[in-house]
């Protein structure tokens, strides 16, 4: 925990920690508010500014949790100029898109398309959609919460690896 | 060079087929009489089409798990009563065994949306598969037909949640 504590503190000082601190919160806030839209959208069957009427204060709070978490990890991956975590940037974005899942994949139309696509009968559509786009609407919680953990996988990863890198001796950084 | 060849070919043949199973598969499209179908009620009653000729109406799909459909429902119910005022009526229609995952069920889907769920205007069923295929054959949940008095399909949409405004141009507009 002290390691993950001194990587953030790590990524927000020095000399360019205004254009760090501007990028994070910038980036977040986009991230957030695609994922304020995004995440309610399940219950209007697409993506829609009408979801912001299904907002609730849980659901914001997970898309903030998202956006700025996901922005942090990024801030502290691209501070780590001597040792990017690859981990923390996959953990990360597979967070961001388990996110996106069931709003995009429960109740619209993707699923049959894709089902038609793959040349499956009216009947395997009619019997097989609601077996695939119920999962999403059904665990759609449980995906929140995976993308949430995964996001926060990822700032760990990236600020003990930043933590790490930082406390080499100069001449062993420059051989990693 | 040659299995990319086969490969190349047999996956134009499957899209080509699925293009064609899909094409063949077209639901009943705007300007088009809906299907004069008899559908079966959460009541045990039968709804016939004479019931419903002469009123324009929403013939509307859905899936007990899916939360559109009932934010959907919620969202009808809070207007359940303009649309009775114009003279419109809800024909909900459960899609045959929830689309192969049996949901709560539409009792349960029924009592979710609350005292405007026996609206007078409002009837709720369950559709057979051969009105499922007909109805909906891409599988879409959410999907409805506005039908205006004469039985002629005046638009095709989906997700009342978030085209409410639609339906309530139909109510105000339909013949």
């Amino acid at each position: 925990m002290g390691q993950v504590l001194q990587g953030i503190a790590l990524t927000f000082a020095g000399p360019k920690r205004w254009r760090t601190y501007g990028v994070a919160l910038g980036l977040g806030t986009i991230i957030t508010a695609f994922y304020l839209v995004m995440l309610p959208s399940s219950a209007v069957g697409g993506f829609s500014l009408i979801a912001l009427h299904y907002l609730t204060p849980g659901l914001a709070l997970a898309a903030a949790a998202l956006g700025y978490g996901f922005a942090l990890a990024l801030a502290i991956n691209a501070g780590a100029v001597a040792q990017r975590n690859r981990t923390a940037g996959v953990v990360g974005v597979g967070g961001l898109l388990a996110a996106v899942l069931p709003g995009s994949l429960c109740c619209t139309s993707i699923i049959p398309s894709l089902l038609a696509a793959f040349g499956a009968s009216v009947p395997t559509i009619l019997g097989t959609t609601g077996k695939i786009a119920s999962i999403f609407a059904v665990y759609e919680g449980g995906f929140i919460a995976a993308s949430i953990a995964g996001v926060a996988l990822s700032i760990v990863l990236a600020a003990r690896s930043r933590a790490a890198t930082c406390s080499l001796p100069t001449h062993q950084r420059g051989s990693q | 060079m040659k299995a990319l060849r086969s490969i190349a070919f047999t996956t134009t043949l499957l899209f080509l087929a699925a293009f064609a199973g899909v094409l063949a598969a077209e639901p009943p499209g705007e300007g088009q009489p809906a299907p004069a179908f008899t559908y079966n009620l959460l009541d045990g009653s039968r709804l016939s089409p004479g019931t419903l000729h002469g009123h324009p109406y929403v013939l509307w799909m859905v899936a007990t798990w899916c939360p559109s459909c009932q934010t959907g429902s919620n969202v009808v119910a809070s207007h359940i009563t303009f649309l009775r005022a114009h003279g419109v009526r809800i024909v909900e229609m459960q899609l045959a065994n929830d689309l192969g995952q049996p949901g709560p069920g539409l009792a349960s889907f029924h009592k979710a949306v609350g005292k405007s769920a026996s609206s007078p205007n409002w009837y709720w069923g369950e559709l057979t598969e051969a009105q499922t295929a007909a109805l909906d054959p891409k599988g879409d949940m959410d999907l409805y037909y506005l039908v205006d008095a004469h039985g002629k399909i005046v638009a095709v949409s989906g997700n009342p949640a978030a085209t409410w405004d639609a339906i309530a141009h139909f109510a105000t507009t339909a013949p």
